[in-house]
C-alpha cells in the first residue's frame, strides 16, 4: 500500500473539503472539526440505524491508516423476515458505498 | 390444540429418566381427574422430551437433527415451543476485545482466544412468524456484555451479511 504524506497547516481561509457522495455532514461542520482530527475529515453517511464513516484528507484522499467503519444499531425487538432481509440489503448498500 | 392432542401427564417425562412420570410432583388423584376431563396438565418437566406444543416444527428447527434435540419448556411461554435454527455461525467483531479461555494446568488442550462476536438468531415461538435477532457479545475489561450497537469493519460486515442472508433463505425454505 502506498503511503500518503499528510500536512497540517494554518490557513486564513476555510479549506475546500471534498466529500464522498454519501457524506451528509455540512462543510462548515467538517471545517470546525479539522483541529480535533489532526487535519483529517471524518465523513458520515445518513442517520442511524446504519451509518458509514470514513476519514480522508481535505482533498478527499482516503486515509489508508483508518479503514471505513459501519455503525449499526440492531433493533431491540426482533425483526420479521421481510425486515431482516431489508436490513441486510441496507447493510450491503453501505458496504458498497464504502468501497466506492 | 384439540382435546385429542392433550398429552397424558404420564407421557411427560424427563430425558435421562424417561420412566419418571410427572405424577412424581402431583397427587395421583389430581392427575387422574385431569385425564378423565381431557384437561391439559399444568406441570411439565422443564427439560421434557415431550413438549406440550404438538404443532409441527418449521423445517429449519433444530429438532430436525434427531430425537436428542428436544424443545425445553420455557416458563415465559410454556405451551409454545421456541423453534430455533442451529447451527448458525457467529461472526467476528474485530474492533472489540476478545477473551482467552481459562484452562486448568492439567488441561492438555491448548489455550484459545474467542473474538468478540456478532450473534444472529432465527427463532419462531409456536406457530407465530419467524423472527431474526442480532446482537454483539464482547468482553470489555474481561466482563461479558451483550449489546445491540455494532461497530464493524467492512470484512466484519460482509460476514454478518452472509449469515443474515443464510437465515432468511433457511426460513423461506
Amino acid at each position: 500500500m502506498s503511503t500518503v504524506a499528510g500536512y497540517v497547516v494554518a490557513v486564513t481561509e476555510p479549506p475546500t473539503i471534498v466529500c464522498p457522495e454519501w457524506c451528509v455532514i455540512p462543510t462548515s461542520e467538517h471545517v470546525a472539526e479539522l483541529s480535533n482530527h489532526e487535519g483529517l475529515v471524518i465523513h458520515w453517511s445518513e442517520d442511524a440505524p446504519i451509518r458509514l464513516s470514513r476519514s480522508s484528507y481535505v482533498d478527499g484522499t482516503v486515509d489508508p491508516t483508518d479503514p471505513p467503519l459501519l455503525h449499526i444499531d440492531t433493533p431491540f425487538e426482533a425483526m420479521p423476515l421481510d425486515e431482516a432481509e431489508a436490513f441486510a440489503r441496507r447493510i450491503l448498500a453501505a458496504v458498497n458505498e464504502a468501497r466506492s | 390444540m384439540t382435546a385429542t392432542d392433550v398429552p397424558a401427564a404420564s407421557d411427560v417425562t424427563q430425558p435421562g429418566s424417561r420412566s419418571r412420570p410427572i405424577e412424581d410432583i402431583l397427587e395421583p388423584d389430581d392427575v387422574a381427574l385431569q385425564q378423565r376431563l381431557s384437561v391439559r396438565p399444568t406441570y411439565y418437566w422443564a427439560e421434557a422430551s415431550t413438549h406440550p406444543d404438538k404443532d409441527p416444527c418449521p423445517t429449519w428447527c433444530w429438532t430436525r437433527h434427531g430425537d436428542d434435540w428436544a424443545h425445553e419448556v420455557d416458563e415465559a411461554a410454556p405451551m409454545a415451543a421456541t423453534h430455533r435454527l442451529e447451527p448458525v455461525p457467529t461472526t467476528v467483531a474485530s474492533l472489540y476485545r476478545g477473551v482467552r479461555n481459562q484452562r486448568e494446568p492439567s488441561d492438555e488442550t491448548p489455550s484459545y482466544v474467542e473474538t468478540a462476536t456478532v450473534r444472529s438468531y432465527l427463532e419462531q415461538v409456536g406457530q407465530s412468524e419467524p423472527i431474526v435477532k442480532i446482537d454483539l457479545s464482547h468482553y470489555p475489561r474481561g466482563k461479558y456484555v451483550r449489546e445491540n450497537r455494532l461497530r464493524l469493519t467492512i470484512a466484519d460486515t460482509e460476514d454478518l451479511i452472509a449469515v443474515l442472508t443464510f437465515l432468511v433463505k433457511e426460513a423461506r425454505g
